[in-house]
């Protein structure tokens, strides 16, 4: 696959260069929301949208906005699509909303929009900002789908609230809890490098 | 009483990095070094300490008063950057060799989730202009007093044998998980 | 165009743009998450106090704990109250809404708004059978707890949620705390006096 072409953009977001197994960016909402597959699902979807608008938007104008402010535009274009999508959440769907807390707007400092932004969106067409935040935004929710199905499913013993263990299973609360979600992350970051290591030997 | 509870509850009952997974990043980035580990801390701690009580202020005189809640966010981010830029011409200034030793760190700590998380845990629970305050200080302290002790471990664990696969962050973060297990047993202090 | 305009020229123009959109989405979802705010605590009222027909807010200065105060009504006749109020659990703020009689005397229930507390231990304070104990508990007195048995008869105590000592301690803050701060509020010594 071509450095550069539009596939590559994307697919990179989703393994090799994946965000959070492989760039080790944006791990406090990782780890602090993924107690539930529906409040990980929801978190990347909402990570994903302000990612992709920022990137478009940031991309759209690069040419616009000068070098030495070019952090504090990110910025508040960023916080500024962080509000919509939380009063957004508020609105329609408050049960979640009130789940995520204070994580929602934590979207703002998440390094991975800001880094997109710095390293790829300011410096590429709008077409490929647009399938660089795309692979980028995939690969967060690959990330987050797997905590949280591990979390919740050996946490509490159901995968989107649907009961999925055998009744006399009893659930390791620890998973739910802080440690659960460091020890569970650790494990998955060791199992994605050996599954690296394994295909780079290969190719 | 109240307010030493709200400090000690902050620093290590529910420690930002341990129990509300903020500050994860400079956690993993920062922890080699103890001594790079306590640096970093107390740039923390002092931007953590400010920010309490701007964000307050702010909050409190300006926002809240002229009805512009919806402007929150924006507001405290750029409060927060602007203040790690004068913190980081402040140690250029009084101390370049500390300034050195945070390179680029330094203003990482803008992105920093635990400071906007401070701000917003501030706003959230209505905490007055003093709780604020003695919140943040007990958050600061216990951010830096998590990533010391795992620098110290993880300056130990150089001479350990690790798996391949979970060396750097796989096993900084399993550490991390004993840790967080070990500061749930402080639930009982208060 | 110089550097230093075109700087202050395109900040000021991000400023303006996000000022206005995030203006469009304040009115725009403004009510809606008011509306969702109260209604978590209106269908839990409506629990507690079935043969209320409205509930009138008061209007009173906000006070430690106390978020709202509200008279349960069956036409003119005051049923009893609801009590909207919060304070910090053992992970982060407790907000809970319970129900009292005409005079202030005795719990009538109590709803659980919004907690962080550990899922499985102080979490559990959402559930039916901690929740029941509180019915008909004095609030003339300080409700307490007993550990690890059940409170005997007559005595002002519920079981402790296991192994969450610390939620179950700060919730009956809230409640017993709150209560002595309601009773001596002017507006409720009226109406309490008035009867």
């Amino acid at each position: 696959m071509k450095k550069g072409s539009p596939t590559y953009e994307y697919i990179k977001g989703v393994w090799k260069e994946n965000p959070v197994l492989v760039q080790l960016l944006g791990m406090c909402p990782t780890l602090a929301v993924t107690t539930t597959v529906e409040n990980g699902i929801a978190m990347a979807l909402a990570t994903s949208f302000v990612l992709i608008m920022s990137s478009l938007i940031i991309s759209a104008f690069r040419k616009l906005i000068p070098s030495s402010v070019r952090i504090a535009s990110y910025i508040v274009i960023i916080a500024t699509f962080v509000t919509l999508a939380d009063r957004f959440l508020a609105a329609n769907f408050y049960d979640i909303s009130k789940a995520l807390g204070p994580f929602i707007p934590l979207i703002i400092v998440n390094c991975i929009i800001l880094g997109r932004q710095e390293a790829f969106a300011s410096k590429n067409t709008v077409k490929m900002a647009f399938l660089d935040a795309l692979g980028m935004s995939t690969g967060f929710f690959i990330a987050l789908f797997l905590l949280s199905s591990v979390r919740e499913i050996l946490g509490n013993g159901t995968w989107l609230g649907i009961h999925v263990m055998p009744a006399s299973f009893k659930p390791w609360l620890v998973m739910i809890m802080p440690p659960g979600a460091f020890f569970t992350l650790g494990i998955i970051l060791g199992i994605s490098a050996v599954i690296a290591r394994k295909t780079k030997k290969g190719a | 009483m109240e307010l030493i509870l709200l400090f000690i509850s902050a620093a290590i009952v529910n420690n930002f990095v341990l129990s509300y997974f903020l500050g994860i990043c400079p956690f993993l980035g920062v922890s080699k070094k103890t001594d790079a580990a306590f640096s970093m801390g107390i740039a923390v701690t002092f931007v953590m300490s400010i920010t309490a009580a701007v964000s307050w202020l702010v909050n409190n005189l300006i926002l809240i008063p002229f009805h512009l809640e919806i402007l929150q966010y924006v507001v405290f981010i750029l409060v927060i950057a602007s203040l790690v830029q004068f913190v980081e011409m402040f140690i250029k200034k009084v101390s370049p060799p500390l300034y050195r030793a945070l390179g680029i760190y330094l203003p990482l700590i803008t992105t920093n989730c635990a400071i906007l998380g401070l701000a917003l845990f501030i706003s959230l629970r209505e905490y007055s202009f003093l709780e604020g305050m003695v919140f943040g200080l007990g958050a600061g302290v216990g951010f830096t007093l998590a990533l010391v002790i795992m620098a110290g471990i993880r300056e130990d664990l150089e001479l350990a044998d690790v798996p391949e696969s979970l060396k750097g962050a796989g096993i900084t973060l399993i550490i991390a998980g004993i840790l967080s297990l070990a500061f749930m047993g402080f639930a009982g202090l208060i | 165009m110089s550097d230093s305009l075109k700087m202050v020229v395109v900040l000021t123009l991000i400023a303006i743009i996000s000022g206005a959109s995030l203006s469009f989405v304040d009115t725009a979802t403004r009510e809606k998450i008011t509306e969702n705010k109260t209604m978590a605590l209106m269908e839990g009222m409506k629990t507690l106090l079935p043969e209320a027909e409205d509930f009138k807010k008061l209007d009173v200065e906000k006070k430690g704990g106390i978020e709202g105060i509200y008279k349960a009504l069956k036409g003119e006749k005051v049923v009893g109250w609801g009590f909207m109020l919060s304070g910090p659990g053992f992970q982060d703020k407790i907000t809970i809404v319970i129900a009292t009689d005409p005079q202030i005397k005795t719990l009538l229930g109590l709803e659980v708004l919004e907690q962080k507390e550990t899922p499985g231990l102080g979490a559990k304070m959402e559930h039916k059978e901690f929740k029941e104990q509180f019915k008909g508990k004095s609030l003339e007195e300080d409700i307490e707890y007993v550990k690890n048995e059940k409170p005997k008869d007559g005595e002002n105590k519920i079981e402790a949620l296991s192994a969450a000592t610390i939620s179950t301690k700060q919730l009956l803050k809230i409640i017993n705390n709150n209560i002595k701060d309601i009773k001596e509020i002017e507006k409720i010594k009226q109406e309490l006096g008035g009867k």
